[in-house]
């Protein structure tokens, strides 16, 4: 069996499987998503249900089965996500609960439904997370949401949220 | 006044239940602080609004009787609770201020953040709080009386009752006051409520501000009744299964957070002694089947019984009527 082996930078020693594999498959999921939402029909009808339920149902597309198609892509990243971290954390029956409300404060500092955004929310938080781990270990716990509290006191609706009309 | 008079009867009852086996009164007064926390998450839930961090203010509540009790060793019971519930107001008034300008999901993450963070520093800062062991408090007197363990436990449960039965008809009162009716328009249309002059903004702060007082009570009593204070009252866990109570209860009348509460803890003190093993297998279950089978809630499903009877006995009103009408004159 072949290994994957480390990677040194620098002083530190990374595993070729963190530094490499995991940023692969999350960009690739990254691609696939977007070029679902953006270049296929049911990608567009599921676009077009999140902008205005009503309309899109006027138009003939089936919001009900959109959302279940949603649930089910949801559900494949969610364990996509699990199958990645499993090699690299312990694996503990409870593991769901704190990464659920984790990927909420993501969402949330991210704002809804901006999938770009919320990548880039990760990586932010997760980065300042790791200093923290060197810089202030007793907040680590709190780290992720002490950012998203800064992030809503500036931007209420999350960092990458476009502004909209208020409906009547 | 029906319902009045069936949570009296209900309170009676568990009080000879208490005073009879002295070894269910622990399971029914913690099982009351979360029926009374989760009707401060329900006068949230009103505004459609769900926290996810409302243990924050039992949590403050609670470290501030441990606190006062250790400062003051001298301090009554009920003094160290009005303090607990006080110290829950002033910091809902400061945290409400800003937090109140969201909604939905930002609403319920924002209350999860901030307790967070208190969790994490009342862990962290050990020489102050002992971190995750937690404070005792040595069991204060009872409004000037030096008690026993034993009459102490039934003292609190006589305590606890009558306070829930004072803040469910607090709420109640609230839900049918113009605050509370504007609270519950935040959910059906915020816009229209700005155009008809409220302030939505200061509509949710005050329903805030009432809803961290009630769960302040909450931590006061679990603080005394347990001895013990621990980070664990503030965690995002227990903020949950308030909200858990909430919807299993319904928000639509102060009472669903009792029911929810009587149910949750059935469910977990049954399966806990049947099934240990099982014990939130079986809860979970019953929260999925609850929601398939009562999506309003406990609450929610009477009152819609309740309806229908009305509308069957005026429907049937109206026929009999109808035919009186249709007799009349045949009968001159």
């Amino acid at each position: 069996m072949n290994r994957l082996g480390n990677i040194e930078i620098g002083d530190i020693t990374y595993t070729t499987y963190q530094l490499v594999v995991v940023p692969v498959v999350a960009v690739l999921a990254y691609v696939c998503l977007e070029f679902f939402l953006r270049h296929t029909k049911l990608g567009k009808q599921t676009v077009a249900t999140t902008h205005n339920r009503e309309v899109a149902t006027s138009l003939g597309i089936n919001a009900k089965k959109i959302g279940y198609v949603t649930f089910v892509i949801a559900t494949i990243l969610g364990a996509l996500g699990g199958a990645l971290a499993a090699p690299t954390t312990s694996l503990v029956p409870g593991a769901g609960t704190d990464m659920t409300v984790l990927s909420f404060a993501v969402v949330a500092t991210a704002g809804l439904g901006q999938i770009t955004g919320a990548l880039i929310a990760a990586l932010l938080i997760g980065i300042i997370r790791a200093i923290a781990v060197y810089a202030a270990p007793e907040l680590e716990v709190a780290v992720p949401y002490i950012i998203m509290v800064l992030v809503l006191i500036i931007r209420p609706h999350g960092l990458f949220t476009v502004a909209q009309a208020r409906r009547i | 006044m029906k319902v009045a008079v069936l949570s009296l009867v209900a309170a009676v009852a568990t009080l000879i239940l208490g005073y009879t086996l002295s070894w269910t009164i622990t399971p029914i007064v913690i099982g009351l602080t979360y029926a009374i926390a989760a009707l401060g998450v329900s006068v949230m839930a009103r505004a459609g609004q769900i926290s996810f961090g409302h243990a924050m203010y039992s949590c403050i509540s609670a470290y501030t009787v441990a606190f006062l009790a250790r400062a003051m060793p001298g301090a009554d019971a009920l003094v160290l609770i009005f303090a607990g519930v006080a110290a829950s107001f002033l910091a809902a008034i400061v945290i409400g201020l800003f937090v109140v300008r969201y909604r939905g999901i930002f609403f319920g993450m924002l209350n999860l953040a901030l307790s967070m963070v208190l969790f994490a520093l009342l862990g962290k800062l050990y020489t102050l709080t002992g971190g995750s062991d937690g404070m005792r408090i040595v069991r204060p007197t009872m409004a000037g009386i030096v008690m026993e363990r034993e009459s102490f436990e039934r003292a609190l449960l006589v305590l606890t009752l009558v306070l829930s039965m004072v803040l469910a008809w607090w709420v109640q009162r609230y839900f049918r006051s113009g605050s509370g009716q504007a609270l519950s328009a935040i959910k059906t249309n915020e816009t229209r409520i700005e155009y008809l002059g409220f302030s939505a903004y200061f509509i949710m702060w005050k329903g805030y501000l009432l809803s961290a007082v009630v769960v302040g009570f909450s931590g006061a009593i679990l603080a005394l009744m347990q001895g013990l204070v621990t980070p664990e009252i503030g965690s995002w866990l227990r903020s949950g299964e308030f909200v858990f109570i909430t919807i299993l209860g319904g928000a639509g009348h102060a009472a669903g957070a009792f029911l929810g509460a009587v149910g949750f803890e059935s469910v977990k003190l049954v399966s806990a002694a049947y099934f240990p093993g099982l014990w939130q297998f079986l809860l979970g279950l019953t929260l999925i089947l609850v929601i398939f089978m009562f999506p309003t809630g406990f609450v929610g499903q009477i009152m819609k019984r309740i309806a229908t009877q009305k509308r069957d006995r005026a429907r049937a009103q109206a026929r009999a009527n109808a035919t009186l009408q249709t007799r009349v004159p045949v009968r001159n």
